[in-house]
């Protein structure tokens, strides 16, 4: 029966052409103004035209008055109200991407609570959609920023909800543009009706996207008919008045683009501008204050700024290491962990619950462009300027020397590193191996099984020394990253094992997204700076390699998320996935370069770089290399 | 039911009280850690201005200088070469690297010209046509040379799927000898006596350059062990 009904209502009203959409929340007073006269405007189109208010009020106040005023129209089909789970916080592509579900009309078209219609605005964007039969996408702009029309699009409704809003951007700003730029994209065919003499596209951000992804799409000017100004006018230049809309903007801007950019060269553009404005926007005060819409999570409520030595990391359905990788750090001194559950299968606060572990779950961004970003923008609202960091993956454990007295080893380095002047302090990445008699390690005892690890002598004879990566961040030091790269010597990859796990925050900092790097006031840290040679190397256990040694081989991929990296690291997971395991196994039981790494942390755990790069054995080839 | 009550007002005044403790006891850290922060930053920012005003000086001594003025033609010329090249004006090649991760090279690099000024030689008479010709040909080994890093690729050599065999099977061979050494079996040949392929390339980024690259690395370890002293026992390196 009830299938019946709906089926019948559907028939009813796919002859809808337009379902304006009006999201609102805490906004009865703009409704008051504008809904009387829109449902007027909407009555005279009646088989074509519906308006559909969806409300995301906390309380009933508004959905009743509606109720109680707007009686008739809503029994005659003019309006529809939806009653709608509330938002923790507004956020415009939330909000118009909540009409999707059993979508009522043809075309979808959006409208502010405090945007009127007019008789004529309605008729000739119907006129409009019935000179293209094949569907339209129309910008509704008058050509004045601040007057509530740039945010006013129509398109088909299939587009609206197979494509929607980007909802992984900042809750204000250029949620429109960056739907048109989606379907441009993907419909650079798709007619585009504007008013004649406005010309969205020459406004610079959409500017670049076209022009970087080739796009040209076919413009076409329609009167579309005048409509009485809103009910709370912005102004012209209100984003540029408003710090946060300032930014919002600029980043939406980059993200959407960087989103939606098909070609390589326009990704990399987008990529870079967007990490300009990320950083930007993450030095000013305004991040912190706005923290709340870029997070949520039980974690953010209780997050207040100290000193304490805090360890910020991202994870993504790593549940096994933890509980482990909190007890090890929390044993070095870590005062409090700020973990960033980047939408876990299972919210990871149901596996912790500590009261010094703050979970908090991004609502912006992707961890591709952005990890270090919500690191960086968490930091900047929980962490004093001066004050120690550590920034490490989850499953990397760092060692650190043994604290003096009852400091603890983390208080006793930072005491060191502040008498020595060093504002951050490196680490080398050595991927744990299994013991060479044991041949399989199930995920939840790599900790206890993978004791061992590569340490072969220099050798110049693989061009290992050559390679840019390795150049960029060792130079000179290159033997410390050759004596332990496993992954060079099974896979023949090369990734930079050389982390900055440590370092004194201040707001200017500048985080690299796999933590190899650091910045400080614009400028990169040299590398002599980064790897002073008085400077202890501290040493950080991986255990990625677990993966090669699993009890039960599954077919499924190894590197999760692979598409969520950069280039070089993508390829490498391939290229590692890819490897025949009897191959690597056999090459790991049978190297003679291996060692256990209890060895090599008693030896080297307080030890200089420059006594470090001592203790590497000369290789039979050192000779040569001179 | 009041002991009850008082333990309860008693614990909750211990744990209002060690908390408070541990507020006074980050708020003095963050203390000592600020003024030794902001010290270190005065400190810094004067000898950041410093070092701004010697470099101005030394700035208008360079170019107040005899030399500097007579090198202008030169540094017109080249500052055309290089834009007509498509390179950027400034050396950008002597910044450091964008750490990976991060993007591309920082600062992007302008339009190939190339195209154009041949087009626009051809118009020309013969020996400045060459004059052209020999120009671009010859810059662009030089934009090669400077090119940020572009030689990581250009070393990938191609192999053929013979080649890529025969260094597969090399490989393996060093890797049974190398068994039979780790497991103190007799070794009857040695290593110059397996066949060895050319090793065009051991960049690892191609099948061949891997299997290249293990057959280096293998017999590396090969000798290794070889030379090894027998009593020192061979599953780890400890004693190298």
């Amino acid at each position: 029966m009830t299938s019946e009904v709906r089926h019948k209502d559907n028939k009813e009203l796919s002859a809808l052409t337009i379902a304006y959409c009006v999201p609102v929340m805490n906004r009865k007073c703009d409704l008051e103004e504008t809904l009387a006269h829109n449902l007027e405007v909407v009555a005279r189109f009646e088989d074509q035209v519906r308006l559909i208010v969806g409300c995301f009020d906390q309380t009933p106040e508004c959905v009743e008055w509606i109720r109680a005023e707007f009686r008739r129209p809503l029994a005659a089909g003019h309006l529809e109200l939806r009653e709608l789970a509330p938002l923790p916080h507004w956020h415009f592509s939330w909000a118009k991407n909540a009409f999707g579900p059993d979508f009522p009309a043809q075309y979808y078209s959006s409208l502010d609570g405090d945007n009127f219609l007019s008789e004529e605005d309605v008729d000739h964007t119907l006129g409009v959609i019935e000179e293209f039969p094949d569907g339209v996408l129309i910008h509704h702009f008058s050509g004045q920023w601040g007057d509530g029309s740039s945010g006013r699009i129509t398109l088909p409704a299939d587009l609206y909800c197979r494509h929607g809003y980007e909802d992984r951007i900042l809750p204000r700003q250029y949620d429109e543009t960056g739907l048109i730029q989606a379907i441009l994209m993907r419909y650079p065919q798709l007619p585009f009706v504007c008013r004649p003499g406005t010309n969205i596209f020459a406004a610079r951000w959409i500017r670049e996207f076209l022009a970087r992804n080739n796009v040209e799409p076919q413009v076409f000017a329609r009167d579309l008919g005048q409509v009485p100004a809103p009910a709370n006018p912005k102004g012209r230049d209100y984003v540029e008045k408003t710090p946060e809309l300032y930014y919002f903007q600029n980043i939406n801007a980059a993200y959407t683009g960087w989103i939606n950019s098909r070609r390589e060269g326009a990704r990399n553009w987008f990529e870079q501008e967007l990490v300009e404005w990320q950083q930007r926007y993450s030095e000013k005060e305004l991040c912190a204050e706005y923290i709340d819409q870029m997070f949520a999570g039980p974690g953010l409520v209780n997050l207040r700024r100290t000193s304490e030595i805090t360890l910020y990391a991202v994870n993504h359905n790593n549940f096994v290491w933890l509980q482990p990788w909190v007890d090890h750090y929390r044993s070095l001194g870590v005062e409090r962990f700020v973990v960033v559950d980047d939408h876990s299968d299972t919210p990871l606060e149901h596996y912790i619950d500590d009261p010094d572990v703050f979970i908090v779950r991004p609502e912006y961004g992707s961890f591709k462009v952005s990890k270090w970003f919500w690191i960086k923008a968490l930091m900047a609202a929980a962490q004093e300027e001066g004050s120690w960091v550590l920034t490490t993956d989850i499953d990397e454990f760092l060692d650190v020397p043994e604290g003096i007295g009852n400091e603890t080893p983390l208080e006793t380095l930072i005491l060191r590193a502040l008498s020595s002047d060093w504002e951050s302090l490196p680490g080398l990445l050595i991927d744990m191996m299994p013991d060479p008699r044991v041949t399989e390690v199930a995920e939840h005892e790599a900790l206890e099984r993978m004791t061992w690890h590569l340490w072969r002598p220099e050798n110049n004879k693989c061009g290992y020394h050559d390679y840019h990566a390795v150049q960029w961040a060792f130079g000179n030091l290159w033997p410390l990253s050759f004596a332990v790269d496993v992954r060079h010597r099974l896979f023949g990859t090369f990734d930079c094992l050389r982390k900055i796990p440590m370092f004194q925050y201040d707001a200017s900092v500048r985080i690299n997204q796999g933590f190899h790097a650091l910045g400080r006031h614009g400028f990169p840290e040299q590398r002599d700076v980064l790897l002073a040679l008085e400077k202890p190397l501290l040493l950080m256990r991986h255990y990625k390699m677990a993966k090669f040694f699993k009890a039960e081989q599954s077919t499924m991929a190894r590197f999760d998320r692979q598409s969520s990296y950069f280039d070089r690291s993508r390829v490498n997971m391939l290229r590692m996935e890819s490897a025949n395991d009897e191959w690597v196994q056999a090459l790991w039981r049978l190297t003679p370069y291996k060692r256990p790494y209890e060895s090599t942390r008693e030896q080297l755990s307080d030890t200089c770089i420059e006594e470090v790069i001592q203790l590497i054995p000369a290789g039979s080839n050192r000779q040569s290399s001179s | 039911m009041t002991d009850k009550n008082c333990k309860t007002e008693g614990s909750s005044a211990e744990v209002s009280r060690r908390a408070l403790e541990h507020e006074v006891a980050l708020a003095r850290r963050t203390l000592v850690w600020e003024r030794k922060y902001r010290k270190r930053a005065e400190v810094e920012l004067a000898r950041a201005i410093r070092h701004i005003e010697r470099l101005e000086k030394e700035l208008v001594a360079v170019r107040t200088s005899r030399s500097w003025r007579v090198g202008a033609p030169v540094r017109m010329l080249g500052r055309w070469l290089r834009r007509l090249m498509g390179r950027p004006i400034y050396k950008t090649g002597r910044l450091p690297p964008r750490p990976p991760g991060l993007g591309h090279s920082t600062f992007a690099q302008a339009p190939d010209n190339r195209e154009r000024l041949r087009r626009w030689a051809r118009r020309l008479p013969a020996p400045p046509q060459r004059l052209i010709r020999w120009m671009i040909v010859h810059l662009q080994g030089v934009r090669n040379r400077f090119r940020y890093r572009a030689s990581d690729f250009a070393k990938q050599v191609e192999f053929s799927d013979e080649e890529i065999e025969s260094l597969k099977h090399a490989a393996v061979a060093r890797l049974e000898m190398l068994e039979r050494l780790q497991n103190n079996e007799p070794v009857t040949a040695i290593l110059s006596d397996l066949p060895r392929p050319t090793l065009r390339s051991v960049s690892p980024e191609t099948d061949g350059g891997y299997w290249a690259c293990q057959i280096v690395q293998l017999e590396d370890e090969i000798e290794y062990l070889a030379n090894r002293p027998r009593e020192g026992g061979g599953r780890g390196c400890d004693d190298i």
